[in-house]
């Protein structure tokens, strides 16, 4: 009798083999801070709590604009957005999702402690209308609306006020709350456990309004900050997927049978920015006088740079050469416009300089970040192996980026290498922050200076253009002027490389988010 | 003596504020934790408030005052990054860090000792030449290179151990341990070699240089002379002689031990203080870093302090007040 018992549960046990739980490890660089969706923009935290929370819209795997929350939307007004919202769906702790919600999480999104507001900053009220309708209403018409509403996730009002956690608690104040280390969305993932810095647990969530792409029951995201070490966890198998590889460990995870990589590139472009507004560069041998002013040191400096030999010797490949400031795959961004405007050629670059009266070179400071982007540093160096060559004398100055941004933010800077991801996906974020002139809150990143007055317009027609051919126009033209002034040296797409056992699969995201919605395991 | 104690205390006092006055200075240079914290897209109006709200608009030695003023009363105040006291985050990440250096210095000790007096008994051996080389090694080996090392021949190729992490850990009240779990136990092998290698080698070095100062003293010879068995003259007479300064210096090293697991924990992603110093450096997260800091200058102060009132109790001398400088030359 008992045997017969026990025969049955292996059975059982064996039947339920295919079906099993299927479990995945995954290593990161970084570790989410906190789990409050509206209290910190940052990379990582924004990757671990997509799963968990989940926006009115949201991303496919080719990054298109899709339903989540809402069902679908129209325009009544150019300024009145109205969603239908999608009945029957459930917070994780069982309530169920309405309007309200939406109305309470836009109010928390926009509210002063919230470092999200970036993102709902052309918004003045969100009304619930009846219990699945919701109004967006937006100071001007704003084409890019759509673009920026995955980000602002969703929240229960009703968990929020019974734990205390009605606002974003102000980590620029140093503070913490309920949600600062709990979570409850409508997201595929519950969160299960987390250990801040060591290990976050997700597990699937059966009652998930969708169904899902994944066959994930469990995933535990750990951080190893330490690049060899995260790559040797992931050789010796103890986890499944790794991320981001360095360049230089990708031979030997492509030569591991049991492993396999994903590299694209990233939507990040990589570019110089040179002081183009100063009198006198603040360092440089120059006196009197900036020869950054001289479209012709700018140009000289565009054709010096070799970047096929920068992408092949120090990024092994993976990043892709541009001469475009915005990544093809950003909304409105043509991707005509990616080849690069001149071609490497020292003879030419060098004619340039003696033109514009440089024929002996100076000397300049270049300033780089040697933490912050794929091999950053080495970069810098090859650039100014290259400058040299048409008499460019380059000082590197390379430093912690937690001192090269305060550095150059405050424009004290001649040179500097340095990068932009348009954080919702739309042109008009890099448009407005790195080539609009400073002004307000334009251009805030615009270290270097660069003005023009009809990129300016062009810039901001573009923001309230709701038509997508027109926009795109308006885009391309704001971007070839600057092209042609070359208010910036664009360089190149830095690429994304993970690296994962074979019997994972995933697309490649070209955010370099991790979205485990979209991951099978074997 | 009561001249003697104050005037070690003051002593330590002195270098308290000394290490928190340069932890301080040292800081205002890692970078602007503001930008950090706010991202790309935030405003100059954003920027100013945030720095008022934390009080980096007040003169340097205003925020100087007010440092010392609640590092007194325990409190470094709140990490930039995570928004949560640094006495919390220090206090959860202390267990990994002590369990680690007790592991590194028990290790040490109970393999340099007896290794060292092997070498000093057995002086020409091949054995003993090639483990005195191969603390040379030791010595000179640096601890990340070790670590890769490990790593790549027990992890990688081997796949014998884990290579990273902490493994499962039991909770006894707030302390994690990972002492109780043969997961832990695991865990702790590879970054435990790490990190007691150099001390192992140390101890090795010191015990057989003791020991054959010892062995060429009188009352060896006369214990020899007595016909006492070689294992009683070594080990009851020889090493219990030679271990009084091998004792004082693991003292003072296990100050070293503690401070020197930043290196091995950011190898090993050990989720001990150490690692935690080293990423809040990378995000110029201040709070943290200037308490992991005074609290490492803590540990060797009290360390000394200690050995210092060890010794008032061992010499009669000091205890008369005679002789307040110089202990040596007894």
């Amino acid at each position: 009798m008992r045997k017969t018992m026990i025969a049955a549960l292996v059975g059982m046990t064996l039947l339920a083999g295919p079906a099993a739980a299927k479990t995945l490890i995954w290593a990161s660089q970084d570790d989410a801070a906190t789990m409050d969706p509206h209290a910190f923009n940052h990379g990582m935290t924004l990757t671990v709590l997509q799963h968990i929370y989940e926006g009115l819209v949201r991303r496919d795997a080719e990054m298109r604009i899709e339903p989540a929350l809402a069902l679908s939307w129209t325009q009544p007004e150019p300024t009145i957005w109205r969603f239908a919202l999608r009945p029957g769906v459930k917070f994780h702790d069982g309530q169920p999702f309405t309007a309200d919600d939406v109305a309470f999480s836009f109010r928390r999104a926009m509210s002063e402690t919230s470092d999200m507001k970036v993102f709902a900053a052309s918004i003045t009220a969100v009304k619930a209308v009846d219990p699945l309708t919701v109004d967006i209403v937006t100071a001007f018409p704003n084409a890019a609306l759509i673009q920026s509403l995955p980000e602002i996730r969703i929240m229960s009002r009703a968990w929020s006020e019974q734990n205390n956690a009605q606002m974003p608690a102000d980590l620029k104040q140093s503070r913490e709350n309920y949600a600062t280390r709990h979570a409850n969305g409508t997201g595929p993932f519950r969160l299960k456990s987390r250990d801040v810095d060591v290990k976050t647990v997700l597990s699937a969530d059966p009652g998930w309004w969708d169904k899902p792409r994944h066959n994930i029951t469990e995933a535990t995201m750990v951080r190893i900050a330490a690049p060899a070490t995260r790559i040797a966890a992931l050789l010796s198998g103890e986890v499944d997927f790794a991320y981001p590889v360095p360049v230089q460990d990708i031979d030997r995870v492509e030569k591991t049978a049991s492993l396999k990589l994903l590299q694209g590139p990233e939507i990040r472009t990589m570019f110089l920015a040179l002081d183009v507004a100063r009198d006198e560069l603040l360092y440089s041998t120059v006196k009197g006088r900036n020869p950054f002013k001289d479209r012709r040191v700018r140009q000289a400096m565009y054709q010096a740079i070799d970047m096929a030999a920068i992408n092949a010797r120090i990024m092994r490949g993976t990043a892709v050469p541009t001469g475009n400031m915005i990544a093809p795959g950003v909304n409105s961004v043509d991707p005509a416009l990616q080849p690069r405007a001149w071609p490497y050629d020292v003879a030419a670059a060098k004619a340039l300089m003696a033109e514009a009266g440089y024929a002996e070179g100076f000397g300049v400071t270049l300033d780089c970040p040697n933490d912050r982007y794929v091999n950053d540093e080495r970069v810098c160096q090859a650039l100014a192996g290259m400058l040299a060559r048409i008499d460019i004398k380059v000082t590197l100055d390379a430093m912690p980026s937690s001192r090269f941004f305060p550095k150059i933010g405050s424009k004290d800077t001649s040179l500097n290498f340095f990068g932009y991801t348009p954080v919702n996906m739309d042109a008009y974020n890099t448009l407005s922050v790195m080539i609009h002139s400073q002004r307000g809150d334009q251009g805030q990143w615009n270290v270097g200076g660069y003005s023009n007055a009809e990129v300016d317009r062009t810039i901001r027609a573009s923001l309230s253009e709701m038509d997508p051919t027109r926009r795109t126009a308006l885009v391309t033209k704001a971007l070839t002027l600057h092209r042609e002034d070359i208010g910036h040296i664009p360089l190149y797409q830095q690429g994304i490389v993970w690296g994962m056992k074979k019997t994972v699969a995933t697309p490649l995201q070209i955010d370099n988010r991790v979205n485990l919605a979209f991951f099978k395991v074997d | 003596m009561l001249l003697y104690l104050a005037r070690r205390l003051f002593q330590a006092v002195v270098v308290m504020l000394v290490v928190s006055l340069i932890a301080f200075v040292l800081f205002r240079f890692v970078g602007d934790p503001v930008t950090q914290m706010l991202g790309q897209d935030a405003t100059a109006a954003d920027r100013a408030r945030v720095a008022a709200a934390l009080g980096l608009d007040q003169p340097a030695y205003i925020q100087y005052l007010r440092f010392l003023e609640q590092a007194a009363h325990g409190d470094f105040g709140r990490s930039l990054k995570l928004g949560r006291p640094v006495a919390e985050l220090l206090a959860e990440r202390v267990p990994a860090t002590i369990e680690l250096s007790l592991f590194a210095a028990g290790l040490a000790i109970l393999v340099g000792v007896p290794l060292g007096v092997r070498t000093a008994i057995v002086r020409r051996g091949l054995v003993s030449r090639s483990l005195l080389t191969l603390s040379l090694v030791g010595i000179s080996l640096p601890t990340f290179f070790l670590g890769v090392l490990l790593i790549l021949v027990f992890s990688v190729t081997l796949g014998w151990l884990p290579s990273y992490g902490r493994g499962d850990t039991v909770a006894l009240g707030w302390w994690r341990t990972g002492f109780l779990t043969v997961d832990g136990w695991r865990h702790l092998v590879l970054p435990g070699i790490t990190l007691a290698l150099f001390q192992l080698a140390l101890v090795l070095r010191l015990v057989r240089a003791e020991m054959l100062e010892v062995m060429r003293t009188d009352f060896v010879k006369f214990a020899r002379a007595r016909g006492l068995k070689p294992a009683a003259v070594y080990f009851r007479h020889a090493l219990r002689n030679a271990l009084m300064p091998v004792v004082t210096i693991i003292g003072l090293q296990l100050g070293s031990i503690i401070a020197f697991a930043l290196i091995t924990e950011t190898v090993f992603q050990w989720p001990g203080m150490g690692l935690l110093f080293a990423q809040s450096v990378a995000f110029a997260d201040v709070p943290v870093m200037a308490a992991y800091l005074c609290l490492i200058a803590l540990v060797f102060v009290t360390i000394n302090l200690v050995v210092d009132l060890a010794y008032l109790a061992i010499d009669p001398r000091l205890r008369d007040g005679r002789l307040t400088t110089s202990v040596k030359g007894t």
